[in-house]
């Protein structure tokens, strides 16, 4: 009978599959052949450097190409220029290129590169030239080796920003006839690993460079396996099917994965970041400083801290926009001391005492100008973010504020914020090279402006007309920063600081609400000599385990 | 074979599809805010000139369901805004054989095995063996998809590790041949068996008719005619009862693929279904839009050939 | 010696109120080349009568009694062996109006399969002798390969009748065959059914609620009522001279085309409820004559005449 002929085909199928599968996947691949594989959740998204802009292909990218230099609070750490120098009198940056670095196709790479990249960049208006542009005037071809870059405005942190500035082969892309829509899915880079591979929606595979420039690379290949949550990822780590986890989110699951000896979990000191919630100003009562102090106030943020962040974070400082070096000490958040129902009561206070604001009713919506306040925050959708804004959620509805959530993806995110795209509130964690270490190493270098600090707070959509611009008086008090430099009159600008921190504490344009560190974690078993904490951190935010100073010191274990 | 009864049925198969255009090209349209928005809102400017142009967004309504329909015959369903620069047809490609690799492996042993067990428990309505089946049967039904689909992954993957926690393939593994098979089935064990909790709906709607067929005189004729109970059971009643199944799997082909968008997103399966699952969390409707006109040609290709396999097994169809 | 005799049947049907007695205590005999004629109104078991001798009962059972096919007991044999007896001996021609043919296969396939279900026979064999009972029952063999909806009611009725002869059969039993057929076409199918009785020397068992067909198809008549016989002779008998105030009823029902147009009597009254039917005379509650004993006294089956059987308290013969 031919249905029983197609019943027992399905099910041989099936139990062949259930057989055959694990056999066929249970012998490794080729013994000779030393893979590493890391578990990432962000998805690629786009092989162009010059339209990469999401986390899993800035992750990628930075494989493939390198930046001139990867900048570190205001120190740099060398990649393909191998040494640098600014000259105030004629405005100018000179960059020196290593000598024999080369592209993947065989092609020398030299400063007619460099000088086609940054052109490419600022013409295109594309992300990668977005921090620097502002500042740059022309860029010169030296000679092959040595490029030259003037400025319309010294910026001590001009080099952090060329981080993500990745150099691409002008002999590729200027055949490239329209690269707003160039897939680029064949990428001819100058990094250690070479793009052999690409699966959507399920990994990317890199083949090591035999020639790199910078040293031997001692794994065969590299494979970013994408997975669908971190939760997956990690356990996929503890089990041993990869060899690392780049950025660990879910901090609750640590300890889970502490119990196997032969996984470590390291915090990277220097990717650690600012935890802010953004509220747009176009809307009212968001435009009101003093809503806004009392919904700073109702916020518990030792509770982030222990339920969200699950410890791996803290309080952060009053005006986290301000280096700690260089910051005030009298400047601290209000209701630091005080007992959680004291704070709670002080943010009602606060509101009842506006007449435009409803009393506080236990367990009711309060009105603002009879509207009830119904806020929407938008959040992205990792678990650490989600847990923190439950907590906010809840905070707030001790002080009559209903607050709903809607969860986006972490792209979309970063396009809502400087875009001006986003309503009522938004919250994020503020990656945007505000990294703890940078601000401190501006503070170090204190000749260094602390323009930096402005220049990201207004960037990050608050400002009167809510695009971004920043206030009249911040800009006015940018300009007094830059102008304190040129006069090199050290006591001008720390009143002027001190003046910033009062000032943001009085306007709290942006509520900060926790400092996080970026999390890693890697087996033990199957690769050595994973470079030392000192010398990872500061790899910029694009992966430190996959950074380069750690892919050239790991070895494979011999299994 | 019934050719006036085909061309019908292509006509309709047609018009669906016609349906299912017109309502992808008015939806961005009739949504707040702009088809401008909607199309290239999210990319950079420079491109957002390209794709207007493509699409004629800043021309009249007409000019631009022209354009649209010009596109869409050319396979040009526009540029997805989170893949950016990829074209929403390059991404549907990708995904859409893993999606109906696990649908139509889902749906090939389910089917099947709904029919078997509608059939025994159908038989003798009202025995054990008939109650122990609907208990499964309504248990199955009654669970949601995604829910199922996390416990197997948490039991089978997670906790036991016999199967692997994600994707439809071994990554980058280099397998030719009967190995790279052995390995797809590998990976896709978890994701058809949660597929198959459609099992139960096929199970009860094949007892039922067999049920009703049962009490069919031609059952009688054949029970006289000295028929064994095996031929009585298959043979005669199940054959006649089968065919409500075959629509019903029709209909139900619509919410296997709902289905499949929780089940490919919890097994990280590199389908239609993740694509939507992460258009819709990246705001991207180029992409939404390209995977559900895909679903729709998919559900509608697959109602047509039901019909053509019904056709086959009812002569009685005249229309 | 009789080739069939049926000594004191019961068949029950299992409800949750109790058993349904819907045939009690039946007994008579069918000789070679005799036909029976059964009648009663609707519900009074003779359907189950048909059932029981071909063991298809269905939610019941039969509790009670004998069947004799020649010397094998029909009962008595396990349900595999008796599968044997089927068709091969006795055959069953059912409404194929109400669907006794299986909609999905062609109806020269239903004669092969019951051919071939009992004889050691080819498929091409199979199909010749197909083509000639076909022809037998004066159908073009060509309507072998059509399925049963492309067929008219006369057409069908007559392949059920081929189909039963498939294996040459002692007995065919033939349930309200012709029921569902306008009267010309009932005609020529009777017609077609006496004409091959005789020729073949069958046995044949008719049942039916249409007395007059019964009145020209058959040798000798029972009629039952509410599960048990109330009058059993030879036709002429019980149409020339009824005994049993039912049958005086029934005829009386029966319009006679001859004679001045008269408005039937209708039998007052309902049949009895068979869970629990009346003690004495099951027609008690309904006739005209009944007598207080009626109501506890059970009337046996007697011989009033020979040859002639009936079943009441107080018919002239009795008092």
């Amino acid at each position: 009978m031919k249905k029983r002929l197609v019943f027992s085909f399905c099910s041989i199928v099936l139990v062949l599959s259930m057989i055959l599968g694990p056999l066929a996947c249970g012998e490794p691949v080729d013994t000779t052949t030393y893979r590493l594989t890391a578990a990432v959740t962000d998805l690629h998204e786009s092989s162009n450097p010059f339209l990469a802009s999401g986390r899993g292909d800035i992750r990628i990218m930075s494989r493939i190409y390198e930046p001139l230099v990867v900048g570190s609070g205001g120190a740099a750490i060398p990649r393909l220029a191998e040494s640098w120098s600014y000259d105030d009198s004629t405005m100018s940056w000179t960059f020196n290129l290593v000598q024999d670095a080369e592209w993947s196709d065989g092609e020398p790479l030299t400063a007619a590169d460099v000088k086609y990249t940054l052109d490419t960049q600022y013409a295109g208006d594309y992300s990668g030239g977005g921090d620097s542009k502002e500042f740059v005037d022309t860029v010169t071809v030296v000679d092959d080796n040595t490029v030259k870059i003037t400025v319309t405005e010294y910026a001590s942190a001009f080099l952090d920003f060329l981080n993500s500035m990745y150099i691409v082969p002008k002999h590729i892309w200027e055949d490239v006839a329209d690269i707003d829509t160039e897939a680029n899915l064949a990428p001819v880079g100058s990094g250690p690993w070479l793009w052999d591979e690409y699966v959507p929606q399920s990994h990317v595979a890199f083949k090591k460079n035999p020639n790199y420039w910078g040293g031997t690379v001692n794994i065969d290949e590299m494979v970013l396996e994408i997975y669908g949550s971190q939760e997956l990822a990690l356990l996929a780590l503890k089990t041993g099917q990869v060899d690392m986890v780049p950025t660990v989110e879910l901090y609750s699951y640590i300890p889970q994965l502490l119990e196997s000896t032969d996984v470590k979990v390291g915090v990277d000191r220097a990717a650690n970041f600012y935890n802010f919630l953004f509220v747009d100003h176009r809307e009212e009562p968001n435009n009101l400083p003093a809503f806004r102090q009392a919904v700073s106030m109702a916020i518990n943020r030792q509770d982030i801290i222990d339920f969200a962040l699950f410890t791996y974070g803290s309080i952060p400082r009053m005006v986290p926009l301000v280096p700690e070096a260089i910051a005030s000490e009298d400047v601290d958040w209000p209701g630091l001391g005080m007992t959680d129902e004291a704070r709670i009561d002080e943010a009602n206070a606060m509101l009842d005492a506006d007449s435009d604001f409803s009393d506080f009713v236990e367990g009711e919506t309060r009105t603002y100008k009879g509207d009830p306040l119904n806020i929407e925050m938008t959040i992205v959708n990792r678990p650490a973010d989600v847990q923190q804004a439950e907590i906010i959620r809840e905070n707030m509805a001790e002080i009559g504020i209903n607050v709903s959530l809607k969860l986006i993806g972490f792209g979309p995110m970063m396009g809502m914020m400087f875009g001006g795209g986003w309503d009522d509130w938004t919250w994020s964690t503020a990656g945007h090279g505000a990294g703890g270490s940078t601000l401190d190493g501006l503070a170090q270098e204190f000749g260094a402006d602390p323009y930096n600090v402005w220049y990201d707070a207004p960037s990050l959509g608050w400002g009167e007309d809510g695009d971004g611009g920043g206030t009249t008086a911040a800009r006015a008090l940018q300009a007094d920063l830059r102008q304190s430099r040129r006069e090199d009159d050290p006591a001008t600008l720390a009143t002027l600081i001190e003046q910033i921190q009062v000032d943001f504490a009085a306007e709290l344009p942006i509520i900060p609400l926790s400092q996080g560190n970026t999390i890693y974690a890697y087996r033990l078993d199957t690769f050595t000599g994973w470079a030392p904490q000192e010398e990872m951190d500061g790899q910029g935010s694009s992966g430190h385990l996959l950074g380069t100073i750690n892919i050239l010191a790991l070895e494979p274990i011999a299994q | 074979m019934n050719w006036k009864w085909l061309i019908r049925r292509l006509g309709f198969m047609l018009m669906v599809l016609a349906v299912a255009v017109i309502l992808n090209f008015l939806i961005p349209r009739l949504m707040p805010g702009s088809a401008k928005q909607a199309y290239a809102g999210k990319l950079p400017e420079a491109v957002q000139v390209k794709i207007i142009a493509r699409f004629g967004l800043d021309k009249s309504i007409w000019e631009q369901f022209v354009l649209y329909i010009q596109n869409t015959l050319k396979g040009d369903l526009g540029m997805s805004f989170s893949n950016h620069p990829n074209s929403v047809t390059y991404m549907i490609g990708n995904a859409l054989p893993w999606t109906l690799f696990l649908l139509l492996t889902a749906t090939i042993i389910t089917v099947p095995l709904g029919y078997v067990f509608g059939v025994i428990a159908g038989w003798r309505a009202g025995s054990k063996t008939d109650t122990g089946i609907q208990i499964g049967s309504l248990s199955l039904l009654a669970t949601p998809l995604f829910w199922i689909a996390m416990v197997l992954l948490y039991v089978f993957s997670a906790q036991l590790g016999w199967f692997p926690l994600r994707g439809a393939e071994t990554a980058y593994s280099g397998y030719t041949g009967l190995k790279w098979v052995g390995d797809v089935l590998w990976h896709a064990v978890l994701p058809v068996l949660a597929l198959m909790t459609l099992f139960g709906a096929y199970e009860m709607i094949m007892r039922n008719t067999m049920v009703t067929t049962l009490r069919e005189n031609y059952i009688i004729t054949a029970e006289a005619k000295g028929a064994s109970e095996n031929r009585v059971k298959y043979k005669h009643a199940a054959r006649n009862a089968l065919l409500p199944l075959i629509t019903s799997v029709g209909i139900r082909f619509a919410t296997i693929v709902g289905g499949s968008v929780f089940v490919e997103n919890i097994f990280s399966y590199p389908g239609i279904g993740s694509l939507i699952f992460d258009a819709v969390i990246s705001y991207d409707f180029p992409l939404l839009q390209g995977a559900f006109l895909i679903f729709s040609i998919v559900t509608v290709v697959v109602v047509f050939l039901l019909d053509l396999v019904y056709l086959r097994l009812d002569p009685r169809i005249r229309y | 010696m009789p080739i069939l005799t049926v000594d004191d049947l019961r068949t029950h049907y299992f409800t949750e109120a109790g058993p349904v007695k819907a045939v009690d205590g039946v007994s008579f005999t069918l000789d070679k080349g005799e036909s029976i004629g059964i009648a009663g109104e609707s519900g009074c078991g003779k359907t189950t009568l048909a059932m029981s001798l071909m063991r298809l009962i269905k939610g019941g059972a039969v509790v009670g009694g004998k069947i004799h096919l020649g010397d094998i007991s029909l009962l008595d044999m396990s349900i595999n062996e008796f599968r044997k007896i089927r068709w091969e001996r006795i055959s069953l021609v059912s409404q194929a109006a109400m669907g006794a043919l299986n909609p999905v296969y062609t109806v020269g396939s239903q004669i092969v399969e019951a051919i071939q279900l009992h004889w050691d026979m080819s498929k091409s064999e199979a199909w010749e002798r197909t083509a000639h009972l076909l022809t037998l029952v004066k159908v073009d063999p060509v309507r072998g390969r059509s399925y049963p909806h492309e067929l008219s009611g006369g057409m069908k009725q007559r392949i059920m009748i081929a189909m039963a002869l498939a294996c040459d059969p002692e007995i065919i039993i033939a349930d309200e065959m012709t029921t569902a057929l306008d009267v010309v076409t009932q005609a020529q199918v009777l017609k077609l059914l006496i004409d091959l009785q005789k020729r073949l020397d069958l046995s044949l068992i008719y049942i039916s609620h249409e007395l007059s067909v019964l009145g020209q198809a058959c040798d000798k008549m029972i009629i039952m009522y509410a599960g048990k016989i109330v009058e059993m002779g030879p036709t002429a008998k019980i149409f020339g001279a009824p005994k049993h105030p039912y049958t005086q009823k029934l005829l009386g029902s029966l319009m006679d085309i001859h004679s001045d147009c008269v408005i039937p009597d209708s039998i007052p009254g309902k049949p009895p409820d068979l869970l629990n039917p009346p003690k004495g005379c099951r027609f008690w509650p309904r006739c005209t004559v009944g007598q207080v004993t009626c109501e506890t006294q059970e009337p046996l089956l007697i011989e009033v005449e020979p040859g002639h059987y009936m079943a009441c308290n107080c018919s002239d013969d009795k008092i």
